[in-house]
């Protein structure tokens, strides 16, 4: 069938971990390696970075690992290549199939989220490679983190095929493979520790890298407003850019770093108390005057509250329902927080004592 | 750590009289916010629920409806602001554009009511020949309330479309050979000389 055409080699990226031919009845399966080399590391960096995202994709099809016999399962997966990559790696000596859908490069949560990962994938995946055609009537084994777009009763009343739903992280399945298909506790949940929640964290960096320098510029300009002009707005740039730059790490990296243990659940809570630490550090360390202080105060706790409340997209936990809430209350006080700190912060020059 | 959002705010709903306890909820759900008691699922974490919807997409008798949707602020300010969001991140589930979609709870479709839907499916699987999709149509549009009268009557109507396609076809045929005639004066049949009614050779 068409799963050797859809392995074929277009570009590089897809022929690098082919390393071989499985012979089947139906067709010939290309192998995959199970040994991630430098450049998909490399290409799993630049995924973390937000480089050329949209271009990280896998040839939709049916793929082997090792040397899947009658029987051997049938692994559904992404073509996300990093989650391709995830999967294969994790695979180590395992012999099973690899069916990958196309969810346009989406990894399996979001496109499940989406129903790119969903049933009717599934079902045109499986007729086009022509499943049915392997040995012994293979299992097929959807991460449970598709559930959201696939529904296994309805994959099985249209394939025929057996579908269970296997573990969360690719990196237990030889265990549930090997356990008889047997879930263990801890195998379905979804966690967020340090090291996910700081996973995320350099494709918010690169993304709000511009907009940044652009808010920074502003400040910039913005410093020589009042009595004196621009005779002395050169001496308040360093510091800007200090406060800036520290709000930028405080809210991107160092609010979803401590994540559980700021205070509240609303996301726009722990940013707000992660700014107010921020605001005070920088007035402290500045030796700015009451106005400008204050103003300082206000403008990091409505930019790390912010950021905080955008963080909710890169979390495994937090409801639609539950952001719409918080969205309705944290932005009208974000905006009023963030309008009265440059305020106070323009008008602290015509202030008695206001600005350093 | 467990970490929970903000407390009653999720959509999540049970009916408790629906559900037949296959547990298939519990398989699903990626934090544990089911229980199984007595023989019937029970929401025990309610505020560990992330509104991604598998446990109703799952659920063989759709006794849970969510209104599933991205706990994605990013996403739902786009959305609020008439613009389609990217993915804001890795491992969320945050980049559907949309501001939320009903689950399949409440049968997605455009603004055909699903029993006209499966009207259509029924005719058109046999006029397509599809022998397991009539067989599933039929039965999911007993689900959506036909009855078996107007099952076959939706049956008929596609055999009528589909003799009326063999009819078409005997006619097509019969002229093939007078089109080839014609053709090969005319090299380029697609042009005007495609005879009026007759499919052009492509």
């Amino acid at each position: 069938m068409n799963s050797g055409r859809a392995a074929g080699r277009k570009n590089d990226m897809n022929g690098s971990f082919i390393n071989g031919y499985v012979d089947t009845e139906c067709c010939r399966v290309p192998r995959v390696s199970t040994e991630l080399t430098w450049r998909d590391r490399l290409g799993g960096i630049a995924m973390r970075w937000d480089f050329g995202r949209d271009r990280y994709l896998v040839e939709p099809g049916l793929y082997a690992a090792g040397a899947p016999g009658p029987g051997a399962p049938v692994l559904v997966s992404a073509n996300y290549k990093l989650s391709f990559d995830a999967l294969r790696r994790e695979l180590g000596s395992t012999d099973a199939w690899i069916l990958v859908l196309d969810t346009k490069g989406v990894n399996v949560w979001c496109a499940a989220g989406k129903g790119t990962f969903g049933t009717d994938e599934v079902v045109r995946r499986v007729e086009a490679t022509g499943l049915a055609r392997l040995p012994g009537n293979p299992v097929l084994i959807i991460p449970q983190l598709g559930a959201p777009g696939v529904s296994a009763g309805e994959v099985r009343k249209k394939t025929g095929f057996r579908a269970v739903f296997g573990p969360v992280r690719a990196g237990d399945i030889p265990a549930f493979l090997a356990g008889g298909m047997k879930v263990v506790p801890g195998m379905r949940d979804v966690k967020f520790n340090l090291y996910d929640r700081l996973a995320v964290v350099p494709v918010e960096m690169v993304q709000r890298f511009w907009v940044t320098v652009m808010i920074m510029v502003l400040f910039f300009l913005g410093a020589g407003v009042g009595p004196e002009k621009y005779s002395l707005a050169f001496r308040r740039w360093p510091l800007i850019a200090v406060a800036v730059w520290s709000n930028f790490l405080a809210g991107i990296v160092i609010t979803p770093a401590l994540l559980p243990w700021l205070p509240g659940r609303a996301f726009a809570l722990k940013g707000a108390a992660m700014g107010l630490l921020t605001g005070a550090l920088l007035w402290l360390g500045s030796g700015y005057g009451l106005f400008e202080g204050s103003a300082v105060l206000l403008m990091s706790l409505a930019a790390c509250s912010y950021l905080g409340l955008m963080f909710t997209g890169s979390t495994t936990y937090t409801s639609a329902s539950g952001v719409r809430r918080e969205i309705a209350w944290a932005l009208p006080l974000q905006i009023i927080a963030a309008a009265a700190g440059v305020a106070l912060w323009i008008a602290a020059r015509w202030l008695p004592g206001g600005v350093l | 750590m467990k970490m929970r959002y903000l407390k009653d705010v999720v959509s999540l709903e049970l009916s408790t009289e629906t559900c037949v306890g296959c547990g298939q909820c519990l398989e699903v759900c990626p934090h544990g916010v089911f229980e199984l008691a007595d023989g019937k699922c029970r929401i025990a974490d309610r505020d560990a629920c992330m509104e991604c919807g598998a446990c109703a997409r799952n659920c063989p008798v759709k006794a849970l409806k969510v209104k599933n949707g991205v706990g994605c602020a990013t996403g739902i300010l786009n959305a609020a602001l008439g613009r389609s969001s990217g993915c804001c991140g890795e491992k969320q589930a945050c980049c559907s554009g949309e501001d939320e979609c009903e689950s399949e709870t409440e049968e997605k479709g455009g603004t055909m009511d699903a029993r006209t839907r499966e009207l259509i499916a029924i005719g058109a699987s046999v006029a397509a020949h599809c022998q397991p999709c009539l067989a599933y149509h039929a039965e999911k549009g007993k689900e959506a309330g036909l009855t078996e009268s107007e099952i076959r009557e939706a049956i008929s109507v596609g055999q009528m479309v589909e003799k009326g396609s063999a009819d078409a076809m005997k006619e097509f045929a019969a002229g093939i050979f007078a089109a080839e005639a014609k053709s090969q004066k005319t090299p380029d049949c697609c042009k005007s000389s495609t005879p009026a009614g007759k499919s052009c050779c492509s």
